[in-house]
């Protein structure tokens, strides 16, 4: 007997037990992704990732709020007779945080793309330097910290702020006036990424915006990074 | 409870939600024409290859090109009129997947620009296109049902029962989103310790109001704030199912995106989030909620009509 000629209410059960096990199926699957880490969403990670790859579900909204804030700063350089020519560190985030307008345009949401690129490599950074801590000083140490630098450089999140540095280089285009026919292939790109710790909750009570409150954290060793700037 | 559930209608509340969120869309790829080609042109701020290599595999055919001075342009033009027919409710479910199609090449351009609005549409505009969206605010066209099979009993069956399994996992998505952010809050020193709303009101790219650092040195204020909002993540998903708790729920977590929309400036994330807000309302409490505004704006008394109406 073909299913076709089964009585209509049991067909309607067959559709209906099926149409119930696809959305418990998805909606299970959507709870291991959204639950907080664990064994088993770690395990089917990869699958996971595929399967909500047109379905961000990513909901982890201001848990933690990040206690610091976000500074990008992008730098030119160039080597003319042997001598290196640096611009000044550009705030590149800024100008975006002090626009009046950002809520008519799509101005803030370039601002996203750099703050969310800054923080996953931020994120991936303080990950792996968990790992350097247990490491004792040494070679070891060293070729560690060297392949970080390797993986952080292979990310989506550093290349697009490379790819955003030769854009930026465009608009500011520091040295259009000098005329000295030095290549576009000769000059230098440094990105360097600062958290400018708030003053904690305690400390409240101090005028938040006096810079002797806030803690920069600096970080040349670690977030500088220098790349020749492909701009052909 | 879930049978109770299943039987009742929220043909209006889908109906809102589908306009809303049609306006949202339409306003999104407005304010993104101007910076069209800089967003997601080819030569855009972000790296071509990353699009390229998020595509392969799943649709490997259908990769937007975006390398013309105006592809950007017209597929954000055809987001807006393919946005425009899904707010009259032309060709439907058709035309809300080919939406979401639009949405997820954008964002696959340029995943890095995405928020949490962005992240509710994309999942919200699946269910929204299968669920009974269309009874309201639409624009009636007679091509339905032009297939004789599609009109076998078998078939209206499996149409009827997809549709309210969209329905109810729309609403299962919309508490989860809550659930889950809660879940993650409460687990992290800052909301623990109910100082997280100082840190998230200070952030400079949220500060959107100059009331933020006054506020924020008030401790009372942060506490109260903080704990508020971890207790509404955490309660809304459970008790929004139940209709006594249910208005007041809604009426919380709109008060809660109005002060995100104030003091952050996620305006999109709060309005569809408080769009969502009206699917969880049914056809009937629509209809009685409306009879008694109607009822205390003429000042007369409740009317009956209505309800017999609509149980008829």
């Amino acid at each position: 007997m073909g299913t076709s000629q089964l009585p209509l209410n049991i067909r309607k059960k067959i559709i209906s037990i099926v149409l119930w096990v696809i959305f418990v199926i998805h909606f299970s699957i959507v709870c291991v992704f959204i639950a907080p880490e664990n064994p088993v969403s770690k395990k089917v990670q990869p699958f996971l990732l595929s399967y909500f790859q047109y379905c961000e579900q990513t909901w982890k909204m201001f848990a933690p709020p990040p206690d610091y804030n976000t500074k990008l700063y992008f730098q030119y350089s160039r080597i003319i007779n042997g001598n290196r020519e640096e611009t000044i560190f550009y705030d590149v985030i800024k100008p975006f945080n002090e626009s009046k307008v950002k809520h008519s345009t799509a101005l803030p949401r370039i601002s996203h793309f750099l703050f969310n690129c800054c923080h996953k490599l931020n994120q991936i950074l303080k990950e792996k330097k968990q790992q350097l801590i247990l490491l004792e000083d040494g070679d070891e140490k060293v070729s560690h910290q060297e392949e970080i630098w390797e993986q952080l450089e292979r990310t989506t999140y550093h290349y697009a702020l490379m790819h955003y540095g030769e854009k930026f280089y465009h608009q500011v285009d520091p040295w259009k006036s000098s005329g000295d026919g030095i290549g576009r292939d000769s000059i230098y790109f440094r990105y360097r990424i600062v958290q400018v710790q708030f003053p904690s909750f305690e400390r409240r009570g101090l005028d938040f915006y006096d810079s002797k409150n806030c803690y920069m954290a600096f970080s040349d060793s670690d977030y500088h990074i220098i790349n020749t700037l492909n701009a052909n | 409870m879930l049978i109770k559930f299943l039987q009742e209608q929220r043909t209006i509340g889908l109906s809102i939600f589908r306009v809303l969120l049609s306006v949202l869309i339409i306003r999104n790829a407005l304010s993104y024409l101007p910076l069209a080609n800089t967003i997601f042109g080819k030569e855009g701020i972000a790296p071509f290859v990353i699009y390229e290599r998020s595509f392969h595999g799943m649709f490997p055919g259908v990769l937007y090109p975006f390398e013309g001075v105006w592809d950007a342009k017209m597929l954000l033009l055809l987001t807006i009129g393919l946005a425009f027919l899904f707010l009259l409710g032309i060709g439907r479910g058709f035309t809300g997947m080919l939406l979401w199609l639009c949405l997820v090449i954008f964002f696959k351009r340029n995943i890095f620009i995405m928020d949490g609005s962005d992240n509710v549409m994309m999942v919200a505009l699946p269910f929204l296109s299968i669920a009974e969206s269309y009874n309201y605010q639409t624009i009636k066209f007679n091509i339905r049902y032009k297939f004789g099979f599609w009109k076998k009993p078998v078939f209206q069956f499996i149409r009827e029962q997809i549709r309210t399994l969209a329905l109810l996992g729309f609403l299962l998505q919309i508490a989860l989103i809550y659930l889950s952010t809660g879940i993650e809050k409460v687990l992290l020193r800052e909301w623990q310790s109910g100082t997280a709303l100082y840190y998230a009101l200070r952030l400079e790219e949220f500060i959107d109001s100059s009331w933020n650092i006054p506020l924020t040195q008030s401790a009372l204020f942060v506490y109260i704030g903080t704990y508020a909002s971890l207790l509404f993540d955490l309660s809304f998903g459970i008790l929004v199912w139940f209709r006594k708790l249910r208005l007041w729920m809604v009426l919380w977590g709109i008060s809660f995106h109005v002060g995100i929309w104030f003091f952050m400036g996620l305006d999109a994330f709060s309005f569809i989030m408080i769009s969502t807000y009206f699917v969880f309302f049914t056809n009937n409490e629509y209809i009685i909620g409306w009879s008694f505004i109607k009822a205390k704006w003429t000042g007369k008394k409740t009317n009956n009509e209505a309800k017999e109406k609509y149980a008829a």
